[in-house]
């Protein structure tokens, strides 16, 4: 008989102790893979969102910092008021590149003159833009034209209609930008023109007119200067406008990334813990499952199998249980976090992306190579010690 | 053995039956307002109820599974149970749907449907085929 055949024998022998052995590691390579998955999709998603903002620097008003990352973060709407000559003064300032004004404005929430649901709106200033208008060009090979938006990817058409309305106002949607699992997924984009075209339809169209005034903006994107750390122009922003603040995009929602550090120590320690009791009961049950075959592995050691025959055997058992163990899990934990990460975004407030192709394949060969390990480890002494008894004296007992 | 695939089965058959009930618009209490005042009930309560009817009736398959001595039995009845999870599945996805965006029937029912008709589906199937490696051996 080979070396897999008896194991699988084995396995079929104790499938009490098998099943036990079998849930305790699937359990661990879940936990391992969910809490890795949760943790670099939502770094992944926070990524995302940076690189589609586009700039290195984002201008908001003194005081509206903190209500315009989170609608950057979660697509809750905010408004914000600052005034257009900010945007001069910023531009002065050595080592700008360029800057471009945007609005934040949101939409009615239940009214009969807007689509139903709550919505962060961005308006641009498609002259001088260099966020949306590079990837509308790379898209649609042109500018929007009035009355069109763009949206992130959870914005669709209500059901039954060719527009999305708002105040009152139907809009064209053209295209939805790619999944970066935050707030910019929840956003609608649209043009200055189209913005005041909806101001000026708005005061007979809508439940409460949309107020846009003529001389302010949200926010300022900024595109620093090749070899210029933004750092250094964001301190002097702060020196030379006043009541502005400048946000940094490596420093943008770093209450999240806090959050995500202080979640690492906690499931690290966690799975630690976890990954020392699994192995301590699966060494403990594979110790008692050696010892109640002592004989049985004394008689094949009698009939002419080696030590290393044995010691082989048992290690394959274990092999056998840890990648059956290792495949439910991954299976399990990757399908439950693809299938629940809209629900993962929504009650853990974490923005989250499911991780690409390469990230996912180092994660399941980690996944497997971990569970393989921690059970090879923890057979390892029960085994040695079980292969190297005297059969004579094992068959005695 | 198969009184295992029947527990698993009728396990999977209660998450079926009841998650849809609390995880559905009308529960939360939200409903469409049409433009006249009147309110009607979002479309996932009527995945809800579908489900429900599944769920029990794979609940009976579970439990007859469990109790059941003969083979041949136990096999259609499994074909059943591998019918009954595909159903699950349809229902949220492509027979009545879910509503979209953020909302709780989107986000946890209908993944938790993909997920327990798929599990349903996968033990049924796995049943089928011990109870056809049961009847090669008596032949």
């Amino acid at each position: 008989m080979s070396i897999i055949g008896l194991a699988l024998k084995n396995i079929k022998g104790n499938r009490f102790r098998s099943l036990v052995i079998f849930l305790c590691l699937t359990g661990v390579v879940i936990f391992l893979l969910v809490t890795t998955l949760v943790i670099r999709g939502t770094q992944q998603s926070l990524n995302a969102g940076i690189q589609r903002l586009g700039a290195d620097i984002i201008v908001v008003p003194e005081g509206a910092d903190t209500k315009v990352e989170t609608a950057l973060l979660t697509g809750k709407p905010a408004t914000a008021w600052m005034k257009r000559d900010k945007m001069a003064e910023i531009a002065r300032i050595p080592g700008v590149s360029s800057v471009s004004p945007q609005i934040y404005l949101q939409s009615l929430f239940g009214a009969s003159c807007c689509s139903s649901w709550e919505v962060f709106l961005v308006v641009y200033d498609p002259t001088t833009d260099f966020t949306i208008s590079p990837w509308l060009k790379q898209k649609l090979g042109r500018e929007l034209a009035k009355g069109e938006v763009i949206g992130g990817r959870n914005i669709f058409l209500p059901p039954d209609s060719r527009y999305i309305k708002l105040y009152g106002y139907n809009l064209t949607l053209t295209a939805n930008l790619e999944a970066t699992g935050t707030g910019i997924d929840e956003t609608i984009f649209f043009t200055l023109d189209t913005a005041y075209d909806i101001a000026r339809s708005s005061l007979t169209t809508a439940e409460r007119p949309l107020n846009i005034p003529s001389d302010s903006i949200s926010a300022v994107m900024i595109k620093v200067d090749q070899g210029i750390i933004p750092h250094n122009v964001a301190l002097q922003i702060m020196l030379d406008v006043p009541g502005v603040i400048p946000l940094e995009s490596p420093d943008l929602f770093s209450q999240v990334r806090k959050q995500i550090d202080g979640l690492i120590w906690g499931f690290t320690a966690f799975l630690g813990i976890s990954w020392v009791v699994s192995a301590v009961l699966i060494g403990l049950i594979f110790s008692m499952a050696a010892h109640e075959r002592r004989r049985d592995i004394a008689v094949l050691r009698a009939i002419g199998a080696t030590r290393v025959y044995i010691l082989r055997s048992i290690l394959t058992e274990a092999g056998l249980l840890a990648l059956a163990a290792s495949i439910l899990g991954i299976v399990l934990s990757s399908a439950g976090v693809y299938l629940f990460s809209d629900f993962i975004i929504t009650s853990l407030g974490l923005p989250f992306l499911f991780p690409g192709a390469q990230v996912f394949l180092i994660l399941v060969v980690t996944g497997i190579i971990f569970s393989l390990g921690t059970v090879l480890l923890a057979v390892l002494v029960p085994a040695f010690r079980v292969s190297r008894q005297e059969p004579a004296l094992a068959m005695r007992e | 053995m198969n009184r295992f695939w029947g527990i698993l089965i009728a396990l999977f058959a209660l998450g079926i039956a009841l998650i849809p009930q609390f995880s559905n618009c009308q529960y939360e209490g939200r409903s469409l307002i049409l433009e006249n005042g009147n309110t009607v009930p979002m479309r996932c309560l009527w995945t809800a109820r579908a489900e429900l009817v599944t769920g029990i009736s794979l609940l009976a398959v579970g439990a007859m599974v469990a109790s059941s001595q003969r083979k041949s039995g136990q096999r259609n009845l499994l074909v059943l149970g591998m019918v009954l999870g595909v159903f699950t599945i349809l229902v949220p996805t492509n027979l009545i749907g879910v509503c979209q965006s953020k909302m709780l029937c989107n986000t946890f029912m209908r993944p938790s449907m993909l997920i327990l008709g798929s599990l349903t589906f996968c033990a049924s199937l796995i049943g089928v085929v011990m109870t056809l490696k049961h009847k090669e051996k008596e032949n």
